[in-house]
Parts: C-alpha cells; sequence; structure tokens
C-alpha cells in the first residue's frame, strides 16, 4: 500500500507567508499570528537585503553602444550579400553561359534579336553596378552621378 | 478654456508606443526604453551571477539584445516580462557557462548546508540583536541557489505576480509557488535557528 503524497506546498503555510509579505510591503500587520509575524521579518529582509542599482550613466552608454555599431553591422551585413550575389551571379554565368549562348545561335543573325539583346545588356550593365553600389553604401555617389 | 484631458494609455499601449517609437528610430526612444526597465534587468542579472563587473556587462549584453529582436515584440504582454524574459536568459547562460548550478540542492540536504555555510564565520558578538538577524538572513538570501534568490527578488522586490514570472523564466507556476514557498520556509528555519542561539 503506498502512502498518500506530501503536497509540496501546505497552503495554510503558504497563506502565512503572503501575509507576512504583504505586512512587510505595507498593509496592513496587525494582527499577525507568531507563524506569519516571523514570515513578515524574512519577508522585510528580502526587501532590505542590499541590491546594486545601474550607474547613472548606463542607459546612455547603451544607447550610444547601439548607435554606434547598428550602422557598422548593417554595413557588414550588406558587403557579405553584394559580395554572395556578385559570386552567384558569375558563378551562374560560368556554369550555364555556354548553354544560354548556344540557345540563341538560331537567331544570332537576326538584326532585332541583335538590337534587342544590347539593349538588355546595356540596361543591365547600367542597373547592376548601381545596386551593388548601393548596396556597399556608396548611395551618395549613384546620387551624384543621376544627378 | 481647459485643455481636454489626455489619451489613456495603459500599461501595454505604452509599452507599445515606446517600441513604436524606437523601431522608428525616434531619437532618444531606446534611452528612454533602457531607463525604464534597466533596474528590473539589473536587478534579476544581478541577483543570478552575484558579480558587479560581469552585470554591467550582462546587462547590456541584454539590452542589445532587446534592440535587435525589438521588432519581435507583439503587446500581447507587458514589456517588464519580455525584458525580464531576456534578462533572465542571458544571465543563465552566463551561469551554464561558468557550470555554475542555478537551481537548488535536493530539499534535504539545502537546508543543512545552507545553515552551516552561513553559520561559518559570522560574528555573533559584533551584532546587536535585530541587526544580527537582519545580516543572518540577509547572507542567507546571498546563500542561496541563483534561481531562488532571483524568484524571491522578482516576487518581493519587483512585486510580480507569479503568473509573469513564469513568463519571465519559463518555468511552470506551480514550480515558482514551490521554489518560493521552500525558499522562504527555509529563511524562517534559519530566522527560528537563530533566535533559538540567541536565547
Amino acid at each position: 500500500m503506498t502512502t498518500p503524497k506530501k503536497p509540496l506546498v501546505d497552503e495554510a503555510e503558504w497563506q502565512a507567508q503572503e501575509r507576512g509579505m504583504r505586512a512587510a510591503l505595507g498593509e496592513a500587520s496587525a494582527g499577525l499570528d507568531s507563524t506569519a509575524a516571523s514570515y513578515f521579518t524574512v519577508a522585510s529582509a528580502v526587501l532590505s537585503a542590499p541590491v546594486s542599482e545601474p550607474p547613472t550613466d548606463f542607459a546612455a552608454s547603451v544607447a550610444a553602444h547601439v548607435a554606434k555599431r547598428e550602422p557598422v553591422v548593417e554595413r557588414v551585413m550588406s558587403r557579405m550579400l553584394a559580395a554572395a550575389f556578385v559570386v552567384a551571379a558569375t558563378a551562374t554565368v560560368i556554369i550555364y553561359g555556354d548553354a544560354w549562348w548556344a540557345a540563341l545561335e538560331p537567331w544570332r543573325g537576326s538584326d532585332a534579336l541583335g538590337w534587342i539583346v544590347a539593349g538588355a545588356g546595356c540596361v543591365l550593365m547600367s542597373w547592376i553596378p548601381r545596386q551593388i553600389l548601393d548596396l556597399l553604401g556608396e548611395e551618395s555617389s549613384t546620387t551624384a552621378s543621376r544627378g | 478654456m481647459t485643455q481636454p484631458p489626455p489619451p489613456f494609455h495603459g500599461p501595454i499601449e505604452a509599452d507599445q508606443a515606446l517600441v513604436a517609437a524606437v523601431l522608428a528610430g525616434k531619437t532618444g526612444a531606446f534611452e528612454t526604453l533602457v531607463r525604464n526597465y534597466q533596474g528590473l534587468c539589473w536587478h534579476v542579472v544581478d541577483r543570478m551571477v552575484r558579480h558587479p563587473d560581469d552585470t554591467r556587462e550582462l546587462c547590456q549584453e541584454a539590452f542589445l539584445r532587446i534592440h535587435q529582436t525589438l521588432h519581435q515584440y507583439r503587446g500581447e504582454s507587458p514589456l517588464k516580462s519580455w525584458i525580464g524574459q531576456v534578462a533572465y536568459s542571458v544571465a543563465r547562460r552566463y551561469l551554464e557557462r561558468k557550470r555554475i548550478p542555478i537551481a537548488e540542492l535536493p530539499a534535504d540536504e539545502e537546508g543543512t548546508s545552507l545553515i552551516e555555510r552561513v553559520g561559518d564565520g559570522f560574528d555573533l558578538e559584533a551584532s546587536v540583536a535585530d541587526e544580527e538577524i537582519g545580516a543572518h538572513l540577509h547572507a542567507s538570501i546571498e546563500a542561496l541557489p541563483p534561481l531562488q534568490r532571483t524568484l524571491l527578488t522578482l516576487y518581493h522586490l519587483e512585486e510580480m505576480p507569479i503568473v509573469e514570472i513564469a513568463r519571465v523564466t519559463g518555468l511552470a507556476e506551480g514550480t515558482i509557488k514551490s521554489h518560493l514557498f521552500r525558499s522562504r520556509k527555509l529563511l524562517r528555519d534559519i530566522l527560528e535557528s537563530r533566535i533559538g542561539v540567541r536565547a
């Protein structure tokens, strides 16, 4: 036969702890029984235990740290993304370039297609570097060139 | 002519407004957020790690993480709980790295060992009665394991309800209540053993 398990928290004693805590927090402390009174002493000790406080300049120094750090993180991430894009684009052209060129073989003699390909090439050649420069944080130089 | 009263902002609305200001990059908003919650963060980390230099560094780390992940705050619970949760997790990871046990020893061992630890080197002659009891209890609180010390601080000092402490620590409410009950009972036993010694 198993004996009933003792509950982890004795509810009557828990209530005494709570009365002691409320009294220590400034609520009515009159009429505390001896158990609650000893918990009042315990709760008062918890409240009066030495606690260190943050230095007065803490908030300002954390905010300054964040302000200083944020653009650096963004810049590094952007550069990593730009580098990854360039590597991926180059690898794609190296791997599939021949196949693309071969696929265009039947139309390569046509004048219209030649002009379309040349036009698309010009657009890409002006658009891609601008995107890369933007990503690298060189917005000012591209703005100047647009103006 | 009287000015109309300002619109009422409850704590959650105020939190959401502050978070929106930080996310919009409003000058000084993040510093205000840190100033509002640095006490809570400091108390949690300090109670867990008990090392002043590391406390500053860990609190800074907690606020940097808060800044990076603030867009994830959905305003479903008070910002206080969310910040407390980050502070607690930063401090807990520090203790784990240092291989410092966070929670208590088994109940039977704990009472004896804590009383013995606190009793060692305590100068009874040097203290007057109440101060002696207070100092002894303070030493006993210091000697509690980090988790119990932090739960007492959140419940008594920060006056956080158990449900909110559960959000901060990720522990079940029953577990928190059990820890609080046993810690306070242990401190009472120590108090009564002290009174017994004096009598």
